[in-house]
């Protein structure tokens, strides 16, 4: 026992010494976390992520609308709109929609200029002088006056930007539906009575608009200065369980992935120590001792356990510390790391196990914990993707580096032990078989 | 001629290796695939793949609710979100951990009573559950207004000329009234599958009958500037392991000069390199129809400048790393820590307006713009300039650094 110690203590001093090992073991996953925390915004003091800040989109807006209201249109507004200054004094649709996108609530979230040739706007999107172009057809009021037709508002965007036109796009969806409102109402309305009556006339069809004023006004109006919405009771899903509230702390899955990663990186990289003797030489010296090679090998694999359950225990603290993450459930949370230092020592013999010497060391371990790492990761590339495809998902599972992210994942969520459990078992069935195969080809090695 | 004789010996041990081609080819062809459905790769072109964000429905108000159905038309309607009826009698924490677990965008509750205070003034609201800080459901959010918006507008429109008709030509009887309205209801809603005012997109670079650009044109070049960079763990290690075995020293003591050496090994980094963004250039145009060779002579210029710069890291690693594991650190770090910052993995859209800055003191940003430029945004060969100057300015550091350390060697 007392030899096992010896070899995994000398081991561990020689990993320990390396300053390029304590970096990529301890520094690194710190550093990309904290990069990725300036990234998406940070955490607060008290840990829980400030939320995504949208970046400021630079719109150009170029209307053309050439139609009005009409001075018919206005002495039919109701009394309260007509002493309502900023709706008395819009003209247009033009107007209208201009009014809201420069408007000082909505200057976070763009920055408006004006331009009046479309093509002139399309063009600055194409030189990246701005995100998008919002190009108002000359028309455009002109259809909401006559009672058919139809108008479309024009978005030009940079195709490699989403978030910022759809939010945009989404403010005029909503205004445009405002008119498009008015228009369906009086068109139902003015329909029906064709088909009941069959005609209409001129002075019915101002009658009935305005009374679509008188009635609609109000209540818009209304629903409009409330702070409440009128028809959405919006909550949040129910996560009382989740610690800290964190049911989406991306600065956390950043944590955890970059952990995870490293582990399984640190798992052969200590067990490489094996080809290293070969290579030099001291391995031989050592067989032709009496110790025997399972105490060795024992040895090999002690010092990757330690290894990485001091690397582990250290990310979990500098996460908790620095990031201020809520891991979850203590007890559960040290046996699912206990799993993954199980598997990532194993994975260590496994993968040390197919390499003849050093030199192929580093494609093999660097290649396939890349590959590994970022197919284990994919739960978190995905995080905030819109309704993401089910396998993406999957194919985190058939990795090892998947099974521990997915059970910090759901630890993060507030879920405890019992549904954990899989996770576990998942992580020590892999170490089973690496163990498993990693053994029967050190034995047929060193036979 | 020893230049092109110490290139080939290195891109001899480099290829003889069937695990180089496997890392260089087969991964960054795979990820591509991977982010590329990730975000929504074959959208629009299988039509049994819906792309919707799916949204959970519980009906309280199924039994005499005349709105709901109408709320479940209107919402099936959406262009973004999809309903999923969930029976009434589901718990509801297990509905919402669907939402917690990001299986479902948002849960809408109509509640019983729904549809007869729907028209009133003081309307019983839908508990819509939903995360309001992710993506899908701030979008989910405004969907759900919108289509609560149109069905408010239907009603009100049924209203409204049930009123007006009323004013002129009073009903019968209530029964007349109530079929008059039906009437008048379903012509407002069908009014609404078409709009009279709609905003539409359009992209430069992106045909009339294309509705957007092609998912993969972010992960293409994204997994091919990360795997450009990956793959410099095994070029970089050719450098290590000749001054490991000692075959540099011998190599220094004959007429073949320092910069002979170095350009011998730069030349066989750059080829490597080069050849494995061409044949993903290759694959992405020809399979996933990114289109590359849209322009042709940018797109090689961004190549070459992007293998350039490639290839002086990977001779700077090389210089510097004394053993193969420490080239093998050498290049991980920088390859997560350049794709991260430069935009390879998450565009850099969504990070805030100081990080894009900063990810553009990093040549991954630039090779990314470089590329978009031409496969997203449709230009030519000017707009790859400014890109393809910043590469090359990389390129000359990291090479000048180099060529300066191996001086000590």
């Amino acid at each position: 026992m007392k030899k096992i110690f010896d070899i995994a203590f000398k081991d561990m001093t020689q990993s320990f010494r390396s300053l390029i090992a304590i970096m990529f073991m301890f520094v690194v996953p710190i550093l990309m976390t904290a990069m990725f925390s300036l990234m998406f915004g940070g955490s607060d003091a008290d840990g829980e992520a400030e939320g995504f800040a949208l970046p400021t989109t630079k719109v150009i807006l170029v209307n053309l609308d050439q139609g009005s209201f009409g001075s018919n249109f206005e002495m039919n507004l109701p009394e309260n709109m007509q002493q309502d200054p900023v709706a008395a004094n819009l003209s247009s649709i033009g107007e209208m929609i201009n009014m809201v996108l420069t408007s000082d609530d909505l200057s976070e979230i763009m920055d408006v200029s004006l331009m009046e040739s479309a093509d002139a706007a399309r063009q600055a999107v194409d030189n990246q002088e701005a995100g998008m172009a919002v190009i108002i057809p000359e028309d455009v009021t002109e259809v909401f006056m006559a009672p058919d037709g139809s108008a479309q508002i024009e978005v030009y965007q940079d195709p490699t930007l989403n978030i910022g036109p759809a939010v945009v796009k989404g403010i005029i969806t909503q205004l445009l539906d405002n008119f498009s409102a008015s228009k369906i109402t009086l068109g139902v309305a003015i329909e029906q009575y064709i088909q009941s009556s069959g005609s209409v006339d001129e002075a019915q069809i101002q009658a009935m608009v305005a009374q679509y004023l008188e009635t609609t006004y109000p209540r818009e109006a209304a629903h409009q200065t409330s702070e409440i919405n009128p028809y959405l009771d919006i909550r949040a899903p129910h996560s009382e369980d989740a610690p800290n509230g964190q049911s989406f702390n991306i600065i956390a899955m950043i944590m955890t992935g970059m952990m995870v990663f490293y582990v399984f990186f640190t798992g052969p990289s200590t067990t490489q120590s094996i080809l290293r003797e070969e290579d030099r030489g001291t391995w031989q010296r050592l067989v032709t001792t009496p110790t025997p090679t399972t105490i060795i090998l024992s040895g090999k694999f002690l010092a990757t356990v330690m290894t990485i359950i001091v690397q582990l225990t250290f990310l979990l603290l500098c996460g908790y510390l620095i990031f201020n993450i809520q891991w979850g459930e203590l007890f559960a949370v040290i046996l699912l790391a206990l799993c993954i230092t199980i598997a990532a020592s194993t994975y260590g013999i496994f993968l040390v196990s197919w390499m003849q010497s050093e030199r192929q060391a580093g494609i093999i371990i660097g290649g396939l914990n890349t590959v590994l790492g970022m197919a284990g990761m994919m739960p978190i590339f995905i995080l905030g993707i819109p309704n993401p495809p089910a396998f993406v998902k999957t194919i985190s599972l058939f990795t090892p580096q998947g099974w521990a992210v997915d059970g910090f994942q759901k630890l993060m969520n507030g879920s405890l032990m019992a549904d954990i459990s899989g996770n576990m078992i998942g992580l020590l069935i892999w170490a089973v078989v690496f163990f498993i195969i990693g053994v029967a080809r050190f034995r047929n090695r060193f036979a | 001629m020893r230049i092109l004789d110490l290139a080939l010996k290195d891109l001899l041990q480099i290829v003889r290796d069937w695990k180089s081609f496997l890392f260089l080819l087969i991964m960054p062809i795979a990820f591509t695939l991977v982010f590329g459905f990730a975000f929504g790769g074959f959208e629009g072109e299988n039509e049994q793949t819906d792309q919707r964000l799916p949204v959970g429905v519980i009906d309280q108000d199924r039994l005499g609710g005349r709105y709901s159905p109408i709320l479940y038309e209107l919402l099936s309607n959406s262009d973004v979100i999809r309903p999923e009826i969930f029976a009434e009698e589901i718990q509801a924490e297990e509905i919402e951990k669907k939402v917690n677990e990001d299986e479902l965008a948002a849960i809408i509750i109509i509640p019983a009573g729904y549809s007869d205070n729907l028209p009133g003034n003081e309307p019983l609201r839908l508990t819509t559950i939903l995360k309001t800080d992710t993506n899908a459901g701030a979008t989910a959010q405004n969907a759900i207004q919108a289509v609560v918006n149109r069905l408010v507008n239907a009603i009100g429109a049924a209203q409204f000329s049930t009123q007006a008709h009323a004013g002129q030509e009073p009903f019968e009887d209530e029964a007349a009234r109530q079929t008059f309205f039906d009437q008048a209801l379903n012509q407002a809603v069908t009014a609404w599958d078409q709009p009279p005012f709609i905003v539409v997109s359009r992209y430069p670079g992106v045909q009339e009958e294309e509705t957007s650009a092609n998912a993969f044109a972010h992960s293409s070049p994204g997994m091919m500037v990360q795997f450009a960079i990956a793959g410099l763990i095994g070029a970089a290690e050719v450098l290590v392991l000749e001054r490991k075995s000692g075959s540099l020293k011998r190599l220094l003591t004959t007429s073949t000069s320092r910069w002979d050496i170095m350009l011998g090994h730069y030349l066989a980094m750059f080829l490597m390199i080069f050849t494995q963004i061409a044949i993903l250039i290759i694959f992405a145009q020809v399979f996933l129809d990114v289109p590359y060779l849209r322009a042709p002579l940018a797109t090689l210029l961004v190549a070459v400048c992007t293998a350039l710069f490639t290839g002086s890291m990977g001779l700077l690693i090389g210089t510097l790393a004394k053993k193969p594991e420490q080239a093998v650190v050498m290049s991980l770090i920088p390859m997560f820590i350049l794709s991260g910052l430069g935009g390879a993995w998450v565009p850099l859209e969504f990070t805030s307006e100081t990080f894009q800055t900063i990810g553009h003191f990093t040549p991954v940003a630039w090779a990314m713009d470089g590329f978009q430029n031409i496969v997203m945004r449709g230009l030519g060969l000017e707009s790859v300039l400014l890109p393809a100057a910043v590469l090359l300015g990389f390129a000359l550091a990291l090479f000048g650094s180099a060529v300066w350390l191996f001086k000590f060697e």
